[in-house]
């Protein structure tokens, strides 16, 4: 089994590499269907995703007792909620998938992420030291990007637009330049390894 | 006065005192609708410039890749795209590749293009969400006919006005992608890397600068970072809206939290003094 799986893999990432270089109507033709089937692919990996994290949950809930159930059970009936208002009925802005989305998921997801702001405000006030020089340096220039981001900034501290600029413009993508490579060259290396089956069967088991 | 209590009182103060600060900084300038006004960065105005090549009829690509924890500042990026685009008397054809986009979306631009007297199928389409982000990215090079048989209404693409002919990336004039993730990444290697398509993009104030890079390379034309952006590109477009009511929020908790680092700082330095000089 792990044989042919390795066959198979091999075959079609050398067909997908190869059909980059050759502009040919069959080259094009190969490349479109194998952007269809990844598609798919994920489509019905979407569809795992779901009964998984839903056996998980029958599992917690069956699992944990008292008020611990309650979590489960609300994802549970989320879950259900969202799926089945969806399969059953139209999908629009009126209809009870769009409710739901509109004033369940999207105020909820908000207000995660807005919690985030008074964390980091009390996590700035007792953490952010000039406990060392890397630190001395990390602390002024979020003081520069923080003042000069925003048009108050810049009215208290004229021209200060201009050190945040820079430092967003030099040494920020001087580093995040280094880090897209370093990406680009891993991701490159990984998928040589799996086209090549050097990766080991295990991995492709999801283990 | 007894200085060491003072510092003391300070470095111990009350997380909640500071949570109820962050509230008030938030809550107060929302409350009183005060319109900030800024001045456009060379990146936002690259933007506007990349969208005003737009001509009548010319069909523009808006990929909206984000989730609703992302919709305050994202979400007026979108409303003053569509305006823009529709202004202008081009066309939209508007997907999502974050399943949660398409909610958000939909009925967005559905009231910008009521508001122009746009017509659904002839002046915009949207065809709503596909996994697989490089896949679907990629497979936008022929016809999205195989992809996207149909639009997020149902519709067959193959009898709507604007995407009946559609053939890929050379019909579009400009790809727009607002982003919260790494899809941007996926559109500079994949959509402009490939197809050399013109793209311009909408990011959130936490990935946009690690995107600046791209845009010194100009793989991408001009870029619109966080609540900022969004409003400068309100503000060129004389249409004030809600980036620019909610930019004043953000510039006052940008200086609480200067203040706080600042105040925690002055008290680390004095506790350190104050012992020292005890000893």
């Amino acid at each position: 089994m792990d044989r042919r799986i390795r066959i198979v893999v091999l075959v079609l990432g050398i067909l997908a590499v190869v059909q980059f270089f050759v502009p040919h109507a069959s080259g094009r033709w190969v490349h479109q269907k194998l952007l269809d089937w990844l598609v798919i692919l994920e489509s019905g990996a979407l569809v795992a995703g779901i009964v998984a994290l839903a056996r998980h949950e029958v599992l917690q809930f069956g699992a944990s007792g008292g008020r611990a159930r309650i979590y489960p059970l609300l994802t549970l009936v989320g879950l259900g909620a969202m799926i089945f208002s969806g399969i059953l009925g139209p999908i629009n802005e009126r209809s009870l998938f769009g409710s739901l989305y509109a004033w369940l998921l999207q105020p909820i997801q908000a207000t995660m992420l807005s919690l985030l702001v008074f964390y980091m405000a009390s996590a700035a006030f007792r953490s952010f030291r000039l406990s060392s020089a890397p630190a001395t340096i990390l602390l002024a220039a979020a003081l520069i990007v923080l003042l000069g981001r925003v048009p108050l900034g810049e009215k208290i501290v004229p021209n200060i637009s201009l050190f945040s600029t820079w430092i967003i413009r030099v040494p920020n993508v001087g580093a995040t330049r280094g880090l897209w490579i370093g990406i680009g060259l891993a991701g490159s290396a990984t998928a040589l390894r799996v086209i090549l089956g050097i990766q080991g069967p295990a991995s492709w088991k999801g283990r | 006065m007894d200085y060491p209590a003072v510092v003391a009182s300070i470095t111990k103060i009350d997380r909640r005192f500071i949570y109820l600060l962050v509230g008030l900084a938030v809550a107060i300038p929302l409350l009183l609708a005060h319109q900030a006004e800024v001045e456009p960065t060379e990146e936002s105005m690259a933007f506007h410039a990349g969208v005003s090549t737009l001509g009548e009829g010319d069909v523009v690509l808006l990929s909206t890749d984000y989730h609703a924890g992302s919709a305050s500042e994202l979400n007026p990026m979108v409303r003053a795209f569509a305006t823009d685009v529709f202004r202008r008397g081009a066309r939209l054809v508007v997907l999502s590749l974050n399943a949660q986009g398409t909610g958000l979306v939909e009925a967005e631009i559905n009231k910008i293009a009521a508001e122009y007297d746009r017509t659904y199928g002839v002046d915009w389409v949207f065809l709503g969400f596909r996994p697989s982000t490089p896949a679907v990215i990629l497979a936008l090079s022929a016809s999205p006919h195989s992809l996207f048989p149909q639009d997020f209404r149902g519709n067959e693409l193959a009898e709507l006005p604007l995407t009946a002919h559609l053939n890929g990336y050379r019909d579009f004039s400009l790809i727009c992608v607002i982003s919260s993730g790494a899809t941007a990444q996926d559109w500079v290697i994949y959509g402009h890397g490939r197809f050399q398509c013109p793209m311009v993009a909408g990011l959130s104030g936490g990935i946009g600068p690690a995107f600046q890079s791209f845009v010194d390379t100009h793989q991408i034309a001009g870029v619109l970072v966080g609540l900022r952006g969004a409003a400068e590109y309100e503000q060129m477009l004389e249409l004030p809206g809600e980036a620019l009511r909610a930019l004043f929020a953000q510039s006052l908790t940008h200086m609480l939290f200067v203040a706080l680092i600042v105040i925690g700082n002055i008290s680390l330095l004095a506790t350190r003094w104050i012992e020292n000089a005890m000893r």
